[in-house]
């Protein structure tokens, strides 16, 4: 019974947001609106990454912009040069993604995590001074243009490429889920804990922390080339410290480690500065202020303003079970 | 009260823990000096010493937290000295420790999951092609923590989150939980450290109900009176060295502990 | 031969600044286990408003260093008082105390860009920038004066933490912060000093360096990320470890710069930190980290 409940909480918030995403196109009149909504879905799934890595397992990482833009370069690069297909390019740049996190994940992940958030970002900035100076191989800071999509001769419409992209978020919050509803979440939960505790109940805390790492290297690194895709382009900003910046105000708006928090944080981060416009400059002034502000007096984000009514669908759904169990405990 | 010793299985058996000479130095200082003991299975065996005797350090080398100077740890027949921590609940090694350690953020009931762990399919990709079998196996995981938790006595708070759980509680949940990762041997690090008497009362009884399931336990323990109506076999440590072993009976005569360890307490009694 | 002497003559320069940034990073880390991801912006804040004191405002130069140091001062306390002690009251982790930090920089480099703009400003130099020959090296006043003050500040940390009192104390909660209190040592005093203390040095580097660099709003982040590498490269847990670090990087960077490409420099200095971290995790000269957890 209560796994049908496990089942059922993994799988309805996908399912609705799914709905929800699949009737967007049709109440939105403008591109850019189109546009917006296809950001979402990226930063959902950049952020989702994010929020399994730093919300649920306690590591942080400041480079998730790096890999976000290692990822749409190496399939710009693979795509446009070297003439690879989309097929192709799409699996390899994450693969690349995998290696470069591996490689930089092995030396740091066995030290605190602060190391693991500087360098990290070391990473981040390094990558964003190769793209842009190197100029013959990366197109300096203009950076390259990203061909549009073809299949079978058809060449895919932005409504197209939306509706691939929520189906894609909605399978990152649909493997978000299965992990952190399963062994694989508490192990990650464990990290962030007590090590010597976790170690000695068999979980390999190396193991484990490369592994999420990696994950979420790959998330951002699908992200980026779903950006590629979607603004046809890619340049040095995509790793710069802008994006880093949106990545920590989504998730800590939105609520680390919460199931739908990244999505929260997504809508109000891309949705927001569309009223606001009057900010300009002193949008990044907000951005930070929000963060601190969110720090301070809201640890859980907005997806914390919801337990209440949370405790109380779930109360309702425990009573029973904790009748049964009350019942076993008499018998011995 | 020491009914537990004329049982036959106590008295003798196949040896679980085998330490040999085992040796741990900090720099200068000798934490633990040339100990050697076994620990036969079915038996409850006591490590007894006065504070900063090299309990806890033997412990430590017992279960991994740190790696010998010198000697060796046998468990399951084979050397484990060098065994990285993560590995040791697989051979059916389970602990409790001596400030309690719970995952928090997480359920009473994710807790004692915590325990599967190691039965459970590593990594994520495994796991994500085995998703069915993942998810069936966590279905099972929770009836059987629930019923780990019936048997402590925490099934009623299974939902609560830990840092809710007062200190005598969560030394229930910590040994359920090592009960979960299914132990040949357990561990117990002053495991009545901070009880009052009714709870170390209800934990004696506990520990020999598992006992008497087969469940071989190592203990550190202060609580004197404790070990000694629990225990089949005692090691006295005094300054890293073992100055005495054998049944309680025996310990309490030897003129080695009395003079390093009871000696006050003898005379006033 | 000459060329090799102006590549380290500019390599140490560059090291003392980033030394002088690693050492206050480490040193606030020291008292209270957080990175400070601020401590660049003070850096910003300190060349900015040198501009803000000797172009806008005409002040005289002594007149102005003084104002800078005091806006130094109050930053450090903005960023004490409204981001550390809150989230350490609210009981947050480290980490998330960095990312506080990170919020008040990315707060203090928006309110920058609000006041002086996006572009690279001209900063009036202390010191003569006219060349100067010393022996075959061609060099400056300006040059000479921040590998001095370098060398000062070291001598003046060493000094502090060392031959005082005081500086028992700022040890002793570094070793221990929770025995250092019970002690009688005064945690939260040790943990202002350590902001107060490397928010000056960070407003002298940016007095010292602004006429070189250029004064920009985003220079903070660039900065605070050197300085964490110097002091993850020396060694986290000590200043000085630190400070050897950043001057190792400026050094490699130049040498990387002077006779390959300057393309090349940030990977390979990155490269060669995560394989020292992979072989000595505390760093090359600490490792009074390493038995503690």
């Amino acid at each position: 019974m209560k796994n049908a409940n496990t089942v059922r909480s993994m799988l309805g918030g996908p399912a609705l947001i799914l709905l929800i995403g699949a009737l967007v196109p049709l109440l939105l009149t403008s591109g850019f609106h189109l546009r917006l909504v296809s950001i979402i879905c990226i930063y959902t799934i950049l952020c989702t990454g994010f929020n399994l890595l730093y919300g649920y397992a306690g590591q942080i990482s400041m480079g998730q912009q790096g890999f976000f833009a290692l990822g749409a370069y190496g399939f710009t690069l693979l795509m446009a040069t070297a003439g690879w297909s989309f097929s192709a390019a799409l699996p390899a740049a994450l693969v690349i993604c995998a290696v470069v996190a591996l490689l930089i994940g092995i030396p740091l992940l066995r030290l605190r995590s602060h190391y693991l958030a500087m360098a990290t970002l070391c990473f981040g900035l390094v990558f964003a001074g190769v793209a842009s100076r190197w100029i013959e191989f990366t197109g300096g800071t203009a950076g390259m243009m990203v061909p549009s999509l073809k299949f079978a001769g058809h060449i895919v419409s932005r409504t197209e490429l939306y509706y691939a992209l929520l189906l894609l978020m909605v399978l990152v919050l649909l493997l978000q889920n299965f992990i952190v509803s399963t062994h694989m979440g508490r192990a990650l939960m464990s990290l962030r804990g007590d090590e010597t505790a976790a170690q000695s109940l068999g979980v390999n805390v190396t193991a484990w922390k490369l592994r999420i790492f990696v994950l979420s290297a790959v998330l951002a690194g699908l992200a980026g080339i779903a950006s590629a895709l979607v603004s046809r382009q890619v340049n040095p900003s995509f790793s710069e410290f802008p994006i880093l910046v949106s990545i920590l105000t989504i998730a800590v708006v939105g609520g680390l480690g919460t199931r739908y928090g990244a999505l929260l944080g997504a809508c109000v981060v891309v949705i927001a500065p569309q009223g606001l416009t009057a900010f300009g400059e002193s949008e990044t002034v907000i951005y930070g202020v929000c963060l601190l502000l969110f720090l301070m007096f809201m640890p859980h984000g907005l997806s914390g303003l919801f337990p209440t009514l949370f405790r109380r669908l779930r109360r309702k759904a425990v009573a029973p079970a904790i009748g049964a169990a009350q019942a076993g405990e008499a018998k011995p | 009260m020491n009914a537990f010793k004329q049982q036959p299985g106590a008295a003798a058996g196949e040896v679980m823990l085998d330490i040999k000479g085992a040796t741990m130095r900090f720099g200068g200082l000798v934490a633990v000096n040339d100990v050697s003991l076994q620990v036969c299975k079915g038996q409850v065996y006591g490590l007894l010493g006065p504070n900063g005797a090299g309990k806890s350090t033997l412990f430590n080398l017992v279960t991994g937290v740190l790696v010998p100077t010198a000697g060796q740890i046998g468990f399951a027949r084979q050397d484990v000295s060098t065994l990285a921590l993560h590995r040791r609940s697989a051979l059916g090694m389970a602990r409790t420790f001596q400030i309690v350690r719970v995952f928090h953020g997480m359920s009473v009931l994710d807790n004692v999951l915590m325990g599967f762990h190691h039965t459970l399919i590593d990594g994520l990709l495994p796991s994500m092609f085995m998703a069915g079998r993942v998810l069936r196996r966590e279905r099972q995981l929770r009836e059987e923590g629930m019923a780990l938790l019936a048997f402590v006595g925490l099934a009623a708070r299974a939902e609560d989150r830990v840092e809710h759980l007062p200190h005598g509680q969560l030394r229930l949940l910590e040994i359920a939980r090592a009960l979960a990762s299914g132990p040949t041997l357990l561990l117990l690090d002053e495991p009545a450290a901070g009880l009052n008497d009714l709870e170390t009362r209800n934990l004696g009884q506990l520990l020999r109900k598992l006992n008497s399931e087969g469940l071989s336990i190592v203990l550190v323990e202060h609580n004197i009176d404790f070990m000694m109506g629990l225990c089949h076999r005692l090691a006295v440590l005094d300054h890293g060295s073992k100055i005495a072993e054998g049944t309680p009976q025996q310990i309490q005569v030897d003129e080695n502990v009395i003079e390093a360890y009871l000696g006050r307490r003898a005379s006033h009694a | 031969m000459e060329q090799i002497g102006v590549i380290l003559l500019a390599g140490l320069t560059n090291g003392s600044v980033y030394g002088l940034v690693g050492l206050s990073i480490s040193l606030i880390y020291g008292t209270n286990r957080v990175i400070n991801f601020a401590q660049g912006e003070f850096v910003m804040l300190g060349v900015m408003s040198a501009i803000l004191f000797m172009v806008t405002l005409h002040l005289p130069t002594w007149a102005a260093i003084g104002a800078i140091l005091i806006v130094a001062i109050l930053a450090a306390l903005v960023l004490e008082l409204g981001v550390y002690q809150p989230l350490m009251r609210r009981g947050a982790a480290p980490l998330t105390i960095m990312i506080g930090t990170l919020a008040a920089a990315i707060i203090a480099s928006g309110i920058a860009l609000l006041i002086w703009g996006p572009l690279q400003l001209a900063v009036p130099n202390v010191f003569s920038l006219q060349a100067l020959n010393l022996g075959p090296l061609v060099t400056n006043a300006q040059q000479l004066a921040i590998i001095g003050v370098f060398a000062g500040l070291l001598l003046v940390t060493w000094y502090l933490m060392y031959r005082t009192p005081f500086g028992l104390c700022i040890r002793a909660t570094g070793v221990n912060a929770r025995v250092a209190s019970l002690m009688g040592i005064r945690a939260d005093r040790v943990v202002r000093f350590g902001f107060i203390f490397s928010a000056l040095v960070s407003g002298i580097v940016g007095i010292l360096i602004g006429p070189l660099l250029g004064g920009q709003v985003g220079m903070g982040v660039t900065l605070t990320v050197k300085g964490f590498m110097a002091a993850i490269l020396g060694g986290l847990g000590s200043p000085f470890a630190a400070a050897a670090g950043g001057v190792m990087i400026a050094v490699v960077e130049a040498l990387v710069a002077g006779y390959g490409s300057s393309l090349y420099a940030e990977p390979i200095i990155f490269s060669l930190i995560l394989a020292m971290l992979f072989f000595r995790p505390y760093g090359l000269l600490g490792d009074f980290e390493a038995g503690r957890r």
